[in-house]
């Protein structure tokens, strides 16, 4: 069920870990244009991982770069006080980012 | 199947459940609003005002101040108002599209079927109708290209800006701005100080009450001293009234949530130089309107081709500026309460036609259809008759005969000249130019207190007040009227939908007015005392009015002018003149006691009523728990006496109860009271005290607090609940449960010093730190400046070209 090519990249730690920021990059990227952005960043984030878990937890750590840019977003803006003082579309946002790469890395344990 | 196999089996089905759920669900719309980066909410937290806009009309810039007011500079006219069009547009957008919708009846388009019996009543009085009107009458005018001018700044903005977060959160999209649109914000404002269903109120009334009963419970002229126009004449007689019917209850309770709140009303004086340190005249003009959030007033600088050079305060959705001073003068409004609305009912041949005297006529009838965002159409039959439109509950098939339909006249339903009035007053140069503007003000009828720099003084009646006809002879418009007995005809120069003339309305030089006073001021009581012709069918208590006559009188008095200070001052007054109408009764209560309640409840150690009241000064300042007192105790009191006796005569359980004046001046024992006043004020005393205990306040701040609320209503988009000064009573206007109060307040002088504020920002952005940023200063009554300097820097250049 696993392609070759990803056996032998969980194998490689250099070619793995590049392959993981190259994805985080990448998935981030996207998720400023669209929000399956940050499902895909989570899928591909946890795909070179040795383990479901830290497939999972890849993911989770994507999820939080998201989040750190999107905080760093409206702090550079000038907004950020005032999108957390919404409450819950702040709240809705963030647990969005965290959990949208948190699911979209269950991938991990299909392929 | 091994264990891997059934993981990846029920993974790869919970992941394609996931991803289907989010993609076709209602959870995709969540998802496009609020995911971090993408979502569409987030845009309007990085918005940016443009640097610089191409305009077809020339070039001009904005600067913006510290409270960011614009101040717009250009050398042509036109270009100036695109600007402050793109100002409107960029700054209170959503504000102005919502209004919009609220009198077009569309709001249900957008909100749902909570707005529909909105949407039908503003469909069938057909603002859109008469706002169309009105723009074809200035169309291609001099006014009218302006406010074309206008209309494209605001669309630029629209194009140019990113998107308000309002629409980003409800996932709709602005519609283009026009100007009819303009107009129709125009006659929003009109319908809210002039659109009244008292008349209905009062007929209902005396068929429930009886005529007497309801004649001392609902006066049409209240017998206090201080009119306006003080003569000293005392107040002319009403007169007996037949209705042609009686109002359906139903319909009554509907129509009251489409008039004005009942804090609607305004304060301002004008006080000459004999009376200042200076030798320059003052105006000071705080208007009470619904307090919103973002404010109903934009405030803006606007300086073009000489003279003009306006400063102060717009309707967004309207060019130019309402209160305010331009180069050679300072002027405001307040409400003058004149009756310019009448209700007729008809006989009818169920075919569609109606008896109007000797003739047959048809309705003028059309369907519309109101959309409903997430539920079905609802058809609206919208029906013209001679006199205007036709407004009705629920049509139950009789027709007129249960009143639950009526034909509504009203001087708002015509094409009027008001934005051309205004226009011309931005840039009027001093008294006599200010006359020759505000006769042209059609709609609505306001006080209209000016000075320049001259130092004349001026106040006089603006728009169109009708004189009503039966037979021939006049008559008051204090009943509902049979139409098709033609009575209470209106004069021939009304023409609902169409271009009117004053024929038929109150001469200009008959209305209310005074050329020069010393000084002279108006909180929406009665304007004379003898006037020549019938102008109201109510006023407001005298309470404002008298308490600032009180004030201005004893400066002028003694040996101290009158100065800005002092008039800022008056407009912070906070002492309740009810207190000394009703301090008999709170007396007489200390002398037979309070009663206990039935659990045997003490009071708080807060208060010991009513002895407390008996040495207060009557002011209501946060920090006291006298006047939360007071001000309960009057509910109570107000409650006690009318409510079970309205009930038990059939009428809503809404029914506004007779105003504080005509409750304080009732004899001790009047029937209302059931021959005990003291009893029913004592009983009422230990109910207000037990609610306030019930509650946790401690003073009139826990009580008293700003509540203004966004039409979305989300706790983030509300402003902060702040404790204030003030009551119904008060100069200093503020009613906690209405949310009406000074909507501006403003104190103009001819030394530079003029100073004003606004509850709230001057910009509807969320997210911009001027959304709320005057409103700590103005709980507090702090002012700033409001001169006509323009900042260093520029915020926005126009320059010519067609974008």
């Amino acid at each position: 069920m696993t392609p070759e090519f990803l056996t032998e990249l969980r194998e490689d730690d250099s070619r793995r870990v590049a392959a993981t920021n190259g994805a985080a990059l990448l998935g981030v990227g996207l998720s400023l244009f669209h929000w399956s952005g940050l499902l895909l960043a989570g899928a591909l984030v946890a795909l070179p991982q040795r383990t479901i878990p830290r497939g999972i937890g890849a993911g989770f750590g994507v999820g939080v770069l998201a989040v750190v840019v999107f905080l760093g977003q409206l702090w550079f803006g000038g907004t950020l006080g005032l999108v957390l003082g919404m409450g819950q579309p702040a709240w809705l946002a963030l647990a969005l980012g965290l959990g949208l790469p948190t699911f979209g890395a269950l991938v991990r344990g299909v392929v | 199947m091994n264990e891997e196999t059934t993981r990846r089996a029920v993974l790869s089905a919970v992941l394609g459940a996931g991803v289907g759920g989010m993609a076709l669900t209602e959870a995709r719309s969540y998802l496009t609003r609020f995911a971090p980066n993408s979502g569409t909410v987030w845009g309007a937290a990085n918005r940016n005002a443009a640097g610089r806009v191409e305009s077809p009309y020339g070039a001009a810039t904005v600067s913006y101040d510290d409270d960011h007011v614009p101040h717009v500079e250009a050398d042509d006219e036109h270009a100036a108002y695109f600007a402050v069009g793109y100002c409107h547009g960029a700054d209170r957008f959503f504000q102005m599209d919502l209004y919009r919708r609220l009198m077009e009846g569309t709001l249900s388009a957008v909100v749902g079927d909570v707005a529909v019996d909105s949407d039908v009543f503003h469909r069938q009085l057909d603002f859109a109708g008469a706002a169309e009107a009105t723009w074809e009458r200035a169309e291609g005018t001099e006014t009218g290209d302006v406010v074309e001018a206008y209309v494209d700044g605001v669309n630029r903005a629209v194009e140019q800006e990113s998107t308000p977060l309002e629409y980003r959160l409800l996932s709709f999209e602005p519609r283009e701005w026009t100007p009819t649109a303009c107009l129709l914000i125009s006659k929003q404002i009109s319908w809210g100080l002039t659109g009244s269903f008292r008349t209905l109120r009062r007929a209902l009334a005396r068929d429930r009450l009886g005529s007497e009963a309801t004649g001392a419970l609902y006066p049409r002229i209240m017998g206090h001293d201080v009119p306006i126009i003080r003569d000293g004449g005392g107040p002319s007689a009403s007169t007996t009234r037949t209705d042609a019917a009686t109002p359906e209850p139903g319909m009554v309770s509907w129509l009251e949530s489409f008039e004005s709140d009942p804090g609607i009303g305004s304060n301002s004086w004008v006080v000459s130089g004999e009376q200042t340190a200076s030798g320059d005249p003052i105006v000071a003009n705080d208007p009470h309107l619904n307090l919103t959030v973002p404010p109903v007033w934009y405030e803006q600088h606007v300086v073009g081709p000489d003279p003009l050079d306006v400063r102060g305060v717009s309707f967004p959705g309207v060019p130019f500026v309402i209160i305010g001073q331009n180069h050679a003068g300072a002027w405001g409004f307040t409400n003058a309460g004149a009756d310019v609305i009448d209700f007729y009912t008809y006989e009818t041949a169920g075919d569609g036609s109606y008896r109007y005297g000797d003739e047959t006529r048809e309705f003028d009838t059309r369907t519309e259809t109101v959309e409903v965002s997430g539920g079905e159409d609802v058809e609206v039959t919208v029906k013209r008759s001679v006199h205007g439109s036709v407004l009705t509950q629920y049509p139950d098939g009789d027709e007129f005969e249960q009143a639950d339909e009526l034909g509504v006249a009203w001087t708002g339903l015509s094409a009027t000249r008001t934005v051309e009035a205004v226009h011309e007053l931005n840039v009027a140069g001093g008294m006599d130019e200010a006359e020759a503007a505000i006769r042209k003000f059609d709609e609505p009828t306001q006080n209209f207190v000016y000075a320049d720099a001259d130092g004349n003084t001026y106040y006089w009646v603006t728009g169109q007040i009708p004189i009503r006809t039966t037979d021939g002879e006049p008559v008051q418009g204090t009943r509902v009227f049979d139409g098709s007995a033609r009575e209470g005809d209106w004069g021939p120069g009304y023409t609902p939908f169409g271009e009117s003339s004053w024929e038929g309305f109150v001469p200009y030089e008959e209305k209310p007015g005074v050329r020069n006073p010393d000084y002279l001021a108006t909180a929406n009581q009665r304007l004379t005392d003898d006037p020549e012709q019938y102008l109201s069918e109510g006023y407001a208590p005298p309470f404002r009015g008298g308490r600032i006559y009180d004030r201005l009188d004893e400066r002028a008095t003694s040996d101290e002018p009158m100065d800005a200070a002092f008039c800022r001052d008056v407009q912070l007054d906070t002492l309740d003149p009810r207190y000394e109408l009703f301090l008999p009764i709170i007396e007489a209560v200390a002398e037979i006691g309070v009663p206990t309640t039935d659990d045997g409840r003490a009071s708080t150690d807060a208060f010991e009523p009513p002895e407390s009241l008996l040495d207060w000064d009557g002011e209501m300042r946060p920090g006291d728990p006298e006047p939360l007192l007071f001000e309960h105790w009057l509910r109570e009191f107000r409650s006690a006496t009318f409510d079970d006796a309205f009930a038990d005569a059939g009428l809503p359980e809404e029914f506004p109860t007779p105003n504080d004046w005509i409750l304080g001046t009732l004899p001790a024992d009047s029937r209302w009271f059931d021959g005990d006043r003291t009893t029913v004020a004592a009983e009422a005393m230990g109910a207000a005290r037990d609610r306030i205990a019930d509650e946790g306040w401690d003073d009139y701040g826990d009580w008293n607090r700003v509540r203004f609320t966004h039409p979305f209503d989300q706790p983030f988009l509300n402003y902060d609940r702040l404790r204030t000064s003030g009551s119904a009573g008060t100069v200093r206007n503020f009613h906690t449960e209405d949310s009406t109060g000074a909507s501006w307040r403003m104190v103009a002088t001819f030394d530079g010093d003029s100073r004003a504020i606004l509850p709230g920002g001057n910009s509807g952005d969320y997210f911009s730190t001027h959304y709320d940023d005057q409103l700590r200063a103005w709980a507090e009554g702090e002012y700033k400046s409001m001169d006509r300097t323009v900042p260093d820097g520029v915020d926005v250049t126009f320059e010519e070209g067609d974008g």
